[in-house]
């Protein structure tokens, strides 16, 4: 490898940076140009320098102070179900009411078309005291044939 | 040991002391970070501390797919930039009153030049670094203390790789000038103080 070729890698490589190839390659490089290498251990040895900083480290109480300020968590969120599931069961609830009205109101219409049509039989078949409204209904699902 | 997104799923859980294995786990690569870009311990602390306050504030944000370290060092990042900003728009304000005042306070205490002879090159690797660029600080201040690599640099920050590679590779050669100018300087002076 070439000195024009090593100088524009010689950062990635100080980096440890290179495909392992690659950094051979420019090891070998290093090892025969004084140049190269004179340029490479300049700058290695100001990182190393600056690596060699010493680290600080947080106080003591560092921990303790954060977990002391941390805010009042709020109880864990319940995952909201889709919107679809929402529609779903309101949809279903509806049906369902109309199942269970729909019939019932049907039975009450049908009652009252019977009061009606008792009160109609009533007159036509000169009917004035009936027992019981059973017997009138019972002359209106039998056709208006009764017994006496 | 539990990893990171364990550690969330139990804090998201109402385990809140849970909280305490993140601190201890990043308070001091955090801290690191900041004071390396800041260059005041206290005001590191104390924007460290904001970090972890953000992070268990949003950490409903936090998505298990993503690595929670650069997520935690983006965070980091941000909250940095912001507080160096503020910081310039003050130190500009206050120097159109009071002007620079640095070589007054170095000449009335002569005692300084003297205490830092001693810990010279650190501070001029200090000071070298605190003249570079935001983004080739950062960069640089992730790659060389913390040594992260260079996809790693790229998650926490949003940049590209080749972007990250010129960064680094400026910031070096920044450096290699100022302190070699440095270098010079010091020499100039001790010449002068001798005669």
């Amino acid at each position: 490898m070439k000195c024009d070729r090593v100088i524009p890698l010689l950062n990635r490589f100080q980096d440890g940076e290179c495909h392992p190839e690659t950094a051979s390659a420019i090891n070998d490089h290093l090892k025969r140009c004084d140049r190269c290498r004179r340029e490479f251990l300049r700058i290695d040895q100001i990182i190393s320098e600056i690596q060699e900083i010493k680290a600080v480290t947080p106080s003591s109480h560092f921990t303790a102070r954060v977990m002391g300020n941390l805010p009042v968590q709020k109880p864990a969120h319940r995952i909201p179900a889709p919107a679809f599931i929402y529609s779903a069961v309101f949809i279903l609830f509806f049906v369902l009411g109309l199942l269970v009205t729909v019939p019932l109101n049907t039975v009450k219409q049908m009652e009252n078309r019977e009061i009606t049509l008792v009160e109609l039989l009533m007159k036509s078949q000169n009917l004035n005291h009936f027992d019981t409204h059973q017997r009138a209904i019972d002359l209106i699902r039998t056709g208006g044939q009764h017994e006496e | 040991m539990l990893s990171d997104d364990e550690v969330i799923q139990a804090v998201r859980d109402g385990n809140t002391r849970h909280f305490e294995i993140i601190v201890n786990r990043y308070k001091t690569p955090i801290l690191n970070f900041v004071y390396r870009m800041i260059s005041d311990y206290e005001e590191a602390e104390n924007l460290t501390q904001d970090v972890f306050l953000k992070i268990f504030k949003n950490l409903n944000r936090y998505k298990k797919e993503n690595n929670f370290q650069a997520y935690i060092f983006t965070i980091a990042r941000n909250m940095t930039i912001n507080t160096l900003k503020k910081r310039k728009r003050m130190v500009a304000i206050s120097r159109l009153f009071s002007g620079d005042r640095d070589e007054e306070f170095f000449h009335h205490h002569p005692d300084i030049h003297s205490r830092m002879e001693k810990k010279d090159r650190e501070q001029q690797l200090t000071k070298a670094i605190n003249g570079l660029k935001e983004n080739q600080k950062i960069a640089l201040v992730l790659k060389v203390y913390l040594e992260f690599s260079y996809k790693k640099i790229a998650e926490v920050t949003g940049w590209s790789i080749p972007k990250i590679e010129t960064l680094i590779s400026r910031a070096k050669s920044q450096l290699k000038t100022t302190l070699l100018l440095q270098e010079n300087d010091s020499r100039n002076v001790k010449k002068v103080r001798e005669k």
